[in-house]
């Protein structure tokens, strides 16, 4: 297991796990920087170095999780990356997981139309992390800004409310896998839908990752503020 | 590897008359306890393939229905000892106390050769399908055990094993699965209602 350090280039996070590119996009990194170190990089771009090589070595290796260190740096710093993830996931990922799905169900000539049961099952599940995302971006990421900056609440909300929600998320996204890999009809293009589940596996990955950072970091940061503030 | 099994029952004598009976018929790990309070407290590790055996007032108590929903890798078994004995012979999931010691081997032994089933038989029981029927069409435990003329407990029990076949654990998956399959007529539903 490899672990990151400042004096790494991007090239070297690169050739390591090319997922780590929209991780470092997140952090408003871009290609293009010579041969500069990921130190040199932060100081130039004013990104808190320590913070970035705890997100992509968490991010890299499954088991590598320093808790201590990680709840060490800002929620709002926390908050900040969940939210360009957030971002990245509306934006981009969702868009292209859906013309995928519609192309897979456009390469299929038979009368079987089990891709479009697929469909219904994947807009559910769409909206239902829009939801999620929305709840998160309009309730609580300010609830704890609001937290964190004077102290008190602006709203009556405890994170407590909040822990429920997220593993629904995770385990449709592993349904659609199974429904696809072991139960439909395969009268689609072959390339097209593996495509479409390597785009879901890596979305799992990602997916689970933040929602790691956001259970076992950012809402026990939160609970320990909130115990504090109320005594 | 050999399967774990644990007792919770509030009388020593069903704990030990049941732990005797599974020890001469499988190769098993048996641990008792004499309410689901001492069980939970003892924050064991449960192993895949772990079997609960659990007296039937625990099993009807929100804390016990609690646990089993987020618990997938365990497979319960309720106690019953008021009703009568040939009402629950043929129940899945449930053993009487009056039940022989050949009958209660009979009734959970399927549970100690699993892996191998499992891997050879990926089908749905005939009950299985029922219930996974009526979970598509949107009931709840509680509507599926009238319907069905079984407890909840059991709705359960069949909705875990349903589960752990197919590989699906959301309701809206199961019902994909369930309409792919034509265990549901959709003729008269909208799918966008159902999933």
């Amino acid at each position: 297991m490899y672990i990151f350090t400042k004096h790494d280039k991007i090239i070297d996070l690169v050739e390591t796990n090319q997922h780590l590119l929209p991780v470092i996009n997140r952090f408003g990194i871009k290609l293009g920087n010579k041969d500069k170190s990921l130190e040199k990089i932060c100081s130039i771009e004013n990104i808190n170095i320590n913070f970035l090589l705890a997100i992509i070595n968490t991010f890299h290796n499954e088991k590598y999780f320093p808790v201590d260190e990680l709840k060490s740096f800002s929620s709002l710093l926390i908050i900040d990356y969940l939210k360009k993830t957030h971002f990245h996931y509306v934006n981009y990922v969702l868009p292209k997981l859906e013309s995928l799905l519609q192309q897979l169900i456009r390469s299929n000539n038979t009368d079987i139309q089990q891709l479009s049961i697929i469909e219904q099952f994947y807009l559910k599940y769409k909206k239902e992390l829009i939801l999620h995302v929305k709840e998160e971006e309009e309730l609580v990421f300010p609830y704890i800004t609001s937290l964190v900056k004077s102290g008190k609440a602006n709203i009556e909300y405890t994170i407590h409310s909040f822990e429920k929600e997220h593993s629904n998320v995770e385990v449709k996204l592993n349904d659609l896998k199974s429904l696809i890999i072991k139960y439909i009809e395969p009268v689609y293009d072959n390339n097209i839908c593996n495509e479409f589940l390597i785009a879901l596996y890596r979305f799992e990955k990602d997916i689970t990752d933040h929602n790691r950072i956001e259970s076992k970091i950012l809402i026990p940061q939160i609970i320990n503020l909130e115990s504090k503030i109320n005594g | 590897m050999d399967n774990q099994v644990f007792i919770v029952h509030s009388a020593s004598i069903v704990q030990h008359g049941l732990s005797d009976i599974l020890n001469r018929s499988f190769k098993c790990r048996v641990k008792s306890f004499h309410s689901f309070e001492n069980f939970k407290k003892s924050e064991l590790i449960i192993l895949d393939n772990s079997i609960l055996l659990i007296e039937d007032i625990i099993a009807n108590s929100d804390e016990y229905i609690n646990f089993i929903s987020n618990t997938p890798n365990i497979v319960s078994y309720s106690i019953v000892s008021c009703a009568d004995k040939k009402e629950v012979q043929n129940t899945a999931y449930t053993i009487h106390i009056k039940h022989t010691e050949n009958e209660i081997q009979e009734k959970i032994k399927a549970e100690f050769v699993q892996e191998q089933v499992a891997k050879v038989n990926e089908g749905l029981s005939a009950r299985e399908v029922d219930v996974l029927k009526l979970v598509a069409k949107g009931f709840a435990n509680k509507e599926i055990a009238e319907k069905l003329y079984i407890s909840t407990h059991t709705v359960m029990s069949h909705r875990k094993k349903i589960t752990e076949k197919l590989g699906i654990k959301s309701i809206s998956g199961l019902t994909v699965y369930a309409v792919i399959n034509n265990y549901i007529d959709t003729k008269n539903i909208d799918l966008k209602d159902l999933i």
